[in-house]
């Protein structure tokens, strides 16, 4: 059987390059992300600190030239040229107000713009305060009464200080050039001195609280980048300390913002390689398709040629191992086309030869034959399909018999041929004698006979011959032999020894065919009841086995002298079984070099006369087979005392007798559990409708419609037979058996019949079992006798004696299994074929089994 | 009282044509056929569906006493009824014919059994009639042992 197709290799061929280039991607695009992430991380990292730091150095710049100024105004000052001091001062860009102070503040000098006019002497006195001698500050002073707000710068020389101040726009231009970043400036105090953003963020507030302010500045870093949240976005920020005026600058940017550029990229990337593995399983697809179409395109051919189309060739021109495979194939193809050609050669001359040997078989009689007088057996085994051997024999009356036996020469077809003529001419004679008595009163007369007619068959075929007349009434036997083995005489009434057995060796004349007019000369012999006389071909004393032995005449004969007596076909199995024995494989397992017959004649006419029935009846391993109609049979039956009894029409002969001699013979080897339906009967009102019941499960699968008829009878015979007839009363009389069939009889549970019915393809059955095992197999037998020598019911009490009759003739197979006193289980089976002729044909088998126990 | 056979008994020209239908058993009761007073009866047992042994021991007791006195001829015998008259020595009754029966046909082209209705004399030496199929016109094969299943015209 051939698998379904699942996974093919186009679709395994498909995922597997699609998932290299989705895998090969994805870890290229993990690696690479991972890189640029951290690579564009540090360069965001580093920008920001970079602007921190380009305004922390704008700042110190800026503060650095304010001082430098104010120095420069100082030294002007101290050289007391006011009027350069004015000129610098209005020069100046940043400079709202220069003042010269004693260290209680009062003023020396004062220089402002008009927006700074005014000046508050306490206020000055607080300020200039915290203007140290050698420190660089700067201080913020908050709006104040119309006064704008300002940066405080000063120096201190002795007792004399040098304030300057410096316009809030002065400091916060060198924050206002950056859109991206925003930056901040606080003091060491955390007061903030410059923000982007001044309406959100109003100068002078302290921003020590900030998160990350207050985390710079605890940290006691002075240049670096954290991330940190503000509200709730995270934000990078950068700071630079300025040491020497002790202040903070801040950067910072939001991450989001700052990342927007690298995801982005990741997100172009991420579409690009997604596009790219789409392609590639495009691309994987196209490839693969380009690969298997020629696996595909095998696999069909393998198929065509799996359903017998061998002239199947395939066109594939790649020049890879598929096209070599393929190009294998075509061979391959053609090759079997060749041998199953020759096969069909072979097969028809093997059927020709099988012809020929069926035809040839019909040349030979059976090989058990039973006659008035004597019993023959035979053993014929050709060395090739068609043989030279052939024996026959002709019953001209009751009181003659001629047997006759010829080895042409060779084998095979020609020899073949001669036996034939040989066969044409024993049927001739058969009708001859009918005519003519005289040709069966010689020998010689039958060998010139068969003589003539090899002689002119041509083709040089030669045949060895013998013949013997049997005559029944004198005891004697006349013989003429064509150059023939010699036949062999034994009488058995006493113990023979090799010496007693006799060669019929005289009146030996050429072989056949040699002169058409060959003369021959006969002899006489005669015989004591019970003798054999054996007839063989020289394939049985020339054939060798395996070891170069020789199957001689001396073991031969020794078989032939090895009991007191043989019976039938007894002493044919003692030879054959020697011969054939597995100690000995003369000839087992190896091949005859020529073709064996051998015919035994059991010359007993006190044995046979008795025996003889109308037709075959022979015992075969338990069973005694028959071919014989059913009132043969029963009458065997009833003579031989047999229990077991097996007509030879059953299609299931072999099956049967191998069951029974294996002692598995039984209802339930016919049967599985499903095909069996039961009841359990307890009423012989409720019968009928029991086996109705029972056969409305099962009748479905019966094959013809008689059958279900059939069956119900037979049910409801066995069933009522059981109920009336088996159950006893304590003192082992039968309760009901002479009760009126219209009384309805009522079980005890232990009394209950159990009654099935079972169909399955092959066989339809009832089956009863009481628990009582009254019924014995001299009264079945008697009863099924008497009906079919009688034909018609009886007139007693009861039944009406032709329930067993009935079911004798309608099952093909009764089946008793008894064990005494316990339970009997009587079946009657009938082969469910679909034709009614074939199942008519097969008559009935007999088996009595019986056990002591359940 | 027995209700599994069921007696159906017409007149027609001095003729008594009886109809059973159902089981012949030990509680057949085939007294009102007796009863009829006529010279020739006609039994039709197409609808015959079983005689058991008992069914047997009824029928030839009651067909014994009866057809010495009247002409009996059987129509429409099932193959369950022939194998019966075939099996049973007396089944029929002296001098009794059966006029029609049916008999097993096979269709081997149809692959299907048939029943055909056949007459007595239709039988020749013992050989089954041809019939065609009613499906497919082909010829039917006799589906039995016509030297069995014909054993009582020789009767």
């Amino acid at each position: 059987m051939i698998r379904k197709l699942k996974f093919p290799i186009k679709f395994k061929l498909t995922v597997v390059l699609s998932s290299l280039v989705a895998l090969t991607t994805s870890f290229y695009l993990y690696i690479a992300f991972d890189l640029y992430k951290k690579d564009k991380t540090a360069y965001i990292y580093d920008s920001t600190l970079s602007s921190a730091t380009s305004r922390s150095l704008r700042i110190l710049n800026f503060l650095d030239q304010q001082y430098k100024d104010l120095r420069v105004l100082k030294k002007t000052f101290d050289q007391k040229h006011l009027n350069t001091v004015k000129t610098f001062f209005n020069d100046s860009a940043f400079l709202v107000e220069f003042g010269v102070y004693q260290l209680d503040g009062r003023k020396l000098f004062r220089i402002s713009t008009k927006e700074f006019a005014h000046s508050n002497k306490k206020s000055v006195r607080s300020s200039i305060m915290g203007i140290k001698e050698s420190e660089h500050n700067l201080q913020y002073f908050s709006p104040q009464k119309g006064r704008p707000g300002f940066f405080q710068i000063g120096v201190r020389d002795g007792n004399k200080i040098y304030r300057g101040k410096l316009s809030l726009s002065s400091l916060l231009q060198s924050f206002y050039d950056d859109s991206i970043y925003t930056n901040i400036l606080v003091d060491s105090d955390g007061i903030l001195l410059s923000h982007d953003d001044l309406d959100e963020n109003p100068l002078g507030q302290s921003w020590m609280n900030h998160s990350y302010v207050k985390e710079v500045m605890t940290s006691g870093m002075s240049k670096g980048v954290i991330r940190s949240i503000v509200g709730e976005q995270k934000r990078l920020v950068a700071y630079n300390k300025l040491d020497k005026y002790k202040l903070y600058v801040f950067s910072s940017i939001s991450e989001d913002k700052s990342f927007e550029v690298i995801q982005t990229l990741i997100n172009k990337t991420v579409y690009t390689a997604l596009f790219i593995v789409s392609l590639a399983i495009l691309l994987s697809l196209f490839m693969a398709k380009i690969f298997t179409s020629p696996i595909s395109e095998l696999v069909a051919g393998t198929l065509k040629i799996a359903k017998g189309e061998f002239d199947t060739s395939l066109n594939i021109s790649s020049n890879d191992e598929i096209g070599i495979l393929s190009d294998s194939f075509n061979h391959m193809s053609k090759e079997i086309l060749r041998f199953t050609g020759e096969m069909k050669e072979k097969i028809r001359m093997e059927n020709e030869l099988n012809v020929a040997k069926l035809v040839q078989s019909s040349f030979f009689p059976d090989e058990e034959i039973i006659l008035p007088n004597a019993h023959l057996a035979s053993f014929y085994q050709p060395a090739s399909e068609c043989g030279g051997d052939w024996w026959g024999y002709v019953c001209p009356d009751e009181k003659h018999l001629i047997l006759m036996v010829g080895d042409a020469t060779g084998h095979g077809v020609p020899a073949a041929l001669a036996t034939a003529t040989a066969n044409c001419c024993a049927n001739n004679l058969k009708e001859m004698a009918k005519t003519d008595p005289s040709i069966y009163q010689s020998s010689a007369k039958i060998l010139r006979f068969f003589n003539r007619a090899v002689s002119q068959t041509g083709g040089n075929i030669l045949m060895t011959f013998m013949a013997a007349i049997i005559d029944f009434e004198n005891r004697s036997i006349k013989y003429s032999n064509a150059g023939h083995n010699p036949a062999l005489l034994c009488n058995y009434n006493n113990k023979p020894r090799k010496e007693d057995i006799i060669p019929l060796a005289e009146a030996n004349g050429l072989r056949l065919g040699i002169d058409m007019d060959a003369q021959y000369s006969e002899a006489e012999i005669s015989y004591e009841d019970n003798s054999y006389l054996v007839l063989y071909t020289d394939g049985l004393i020339e054939g060798k086995s395996a070891k170069n032995q020789k199957w001689n005449t001396r073991m031969f004969y020794n078989t032939i002298v090895e009991r007191d007596n043989y019976y039938g076909g007894e002493l044919l199995d003692a030879i054959i079984s020697k011969a054939l024995s597995n100690d000995l494989k003369f000839y087992r397992d190896v091949s005859l070099d020529d073709d064996l017959t051998l015919v035994t004649l059991h010359l007993a006419e006190r044995e046979y006369s008795k025996k003889i029935q109308e037709n075959l009846v022979f015992k075969e391993g338990k069973a005694t087979i028959s071919r014989s109609n059913r009132a043969s049979n029963i009458e065997t039956i009833s003579d031989g005392n047999l229990s077991h009894f097996i007509c030879g029409f059953q299609p299931d002969l072999k099956w049967e007798q191998n069951r029974l001699d294996q002692g598995t013979l039984s209802f339930d080897s016919f049967f599985t559990e499903n095909d069996i339906m039961t009841a359990e009967i307890f009423s012989s009102e409720k019968i009928i409708f029991a086996i109705d019941e029972l056969l409305e499960k099962c009748s479905t699968a019966l094959q013809h419609q008689s059958y279900k008829k059939m069956l119900r009878v037979m049910a409801l015979e066995l069933t009522s037979n059981a109920v009336f007839n088996a159950p006893l009363d304590n003192k082992g009389h039968e309760k009901y058996h002479d009760d009126d069939r219209r009384r309805i009889v009522n079980l005890l549970p232990e009394e209950s019949v159990s009654l099935s019915i079972a169909v399955n393809e092959h066989y339809a059955a009832v089956s009863v079992m009481d628990r009582f095992g009254t019924l014995s197999k001299k009264q079945i037998i008697e009863s099924i006798l008497r009906g079919t020598r009688e034909k018609e019911h009886m007139d007693k009490p009861g039944g009406a004696g032709l329930g067993l009759f009935m079911i004798y003739c309608y099952a093909n197979k009764i089946l008793v299994e008894r064990c005494p006193n316990q339970q009997l289980r009587f079946t009657a089976l009938i082969h469910n074929e679909k034709r009614f002729k074939r199942y008519s044909e097969m008559n009935t088998s007999f088996h009595f089994f019986e056990k002591a126990t359940v | 009282m027995n209700n599994k056979l069921k007696i159906n008994i017409s007149k027609k020209d001095d003729i008594c044509v009886v109809k059973l239908s159902g089981i012949i058993d030990e509680d057949a009761n085939l007294e009102m056929i007796s009863e009829q007073s006529t010279e020739s009866i006609h039994f039709d047992l197409e609808d015959i569906e079983m005689i058991n042994s008992c069914g047997i021991r009824e029928w030839t007791n009651f067909i014994r006493a009866f057809s010495d006195k009247v002409e009996v001829k059987y129509f429409n015998c099932t193959p369950e009824v022939i194998e019966q008259i075939n099996m049973i020595v007396d089944f029929l009754g002296e001098g009794a014919l059966v006029e029609t029966f049916f008999a097993p046909y096979f269709c081997e082209k149809c692959d299907k059994e048939q029943r055909v209705l056949i007459k007595g004399n239709e039988v020749k030496d013992g050989k089954a009639p041809v019939k065609k199929c009613s499906a497919c016109s082909s010829e039917l094969d006799f589906d039995a042992l016509e030297e069995q299943y014909f054993g009582f015209l020789n009767k």
